[in-house]
């Protein structure tokens, strides 16, 4: 379908292509358990990372502000 | 347990307060027990937009401080039934999300919704309002502005343990969708791959009046829009309005 000026403006200024790709997450993980070899944890003023391998899982979580913001696992 | 949704925006003066006051008046009106948290703790009105600010007494620092219980400082109106709203006053922005966390929670346990008003912006007052939510709403007007920022909003939800319920429209002028001349809400929600949960049609009435005619557009698409929320049924379109024509008129 023709889009019409503003929604092509809109589609343009939507453009999603920087963002980062899919399994971005579980690269720089994979990185963090080659360097660690282990569990990790880090925290800069109030946001704090803990990433916990489990077998051959991984969880993370994130807080922010002692808030949760996410807990992930990855397979 | 409730569904505890937070309704974001990005951009300010989307209407995202009206929304909140809007969608908490039509659930109770359906039965449901809502509680409404003003969350926007730097400019806040949800007590406005439901015409209950000199009813304020306890606000959220009040229940977090353990000053007030929580059902003590929930205000109630016979004009809502069903609806109770914390308030927030200028002054509370040093809550910790934890604690906000944790008082939602409480409400939690005893609504079938509770609605948060998160502030503009993704900074640390949009952080306490959506660590406490298990869910999201996202408005936004047709304004290329304002969807980018909530496209940007859409972004800094994607840390955050939160299901994206869909997108608000709101503010739509048919005439000029139907003229090339602005974007419809069902191409914004494409563009955002979201569901659209409805559009609002702009209109002069502000705030909690545009619900007060029973057969007006607004409380229509309010309707439809708690209905997209609770079961899922498909949000309201400006298009479908009726129109009429006066006879003789050129």
């Amino acid at each position: 379908m023709k889009q019409s000026d503003p929604e092509r403006r809109m589609a343009e200024a939507l453009n999603r292509s920087d963002r980062l790709p899919e399994g971005f997450g579980k690269s720089l993980l994979n990185d963090v358990d080659r360097v660690l070899g282990g569990w990790f944890e880090y925290g800069a003023g109030d946001l704090n990372l803990k990433i916990t391998p489990s077998g051959r899982n991984y969880y993370i979580e994130i807080t922010l502000d002692a808030a949760r913001l996410k807990t992930l696992k990855l397979l | 347990m409730a569904r505890i949704i937070a309704v974001v925006s990005g951009k300010g003066g989307v209407g995202k307060t009206t929304v909140t006051a809007n969608l908490g008046i039509i659930l109770g009106g359906m039965g449901y027990k809502v509680t409404l948290i003003d969350a926007d703790v730097g400019l806040n009105n949800l007590d406005i937009a439901l015409g209950l600010e000199d009813r304020v007494v306890y606000d959220v620092f009040d229940v977090i401080s353990g000053r007030a219980l929580p059902e003590e400082a929930l205000i109630g109106s016979q004009d809502f039934p069903g609806v109770g709203l914390l308030p927030s006053v200028k002054g509370s922005e040093g809550i910790k999300a934890a604690a906000f966390q944790a008082i939602t929670a409480i409400y939690a346990k005893t609504a079938d919704y509770v609605l948060i008003d998160a502030p503009a912006g993704v900074e640390q007052g949009f952080h306490r309002a959506v660590s406490a939510a298990k869910e999201v709403v996202i408005v936004t007007t047709p304004h290329l502005s304002a969807v980018k920022d909530a496209d940007r909003t859409l972004e800094a939800l994607g840390v955050y343990d939160v299901d994206v319920c869909g997108l608000v429209v709101n503010r739509v002028i048919p005439e000029r969708v139907q003229k090339g001349e602005a974007v419809s809400g069902d191409a914004i929600a494409g563009l955002m791959r979201l569901k659209l949960l409805g559009e609002l049609p702009e209109s002069d009435e502000i705030g909690i009046n545009s619900l007060s005619a029973p057969r007006s557009e607004s409380r229509k698409a309010y309707i439809r829009l708690a209905e997209a929320i609770d079961s899922d049924k498909e949000g309201y379109r400006v298009s479908e309005r009726k129109r009429f024509f006066l006879f003789g008129r050129k």
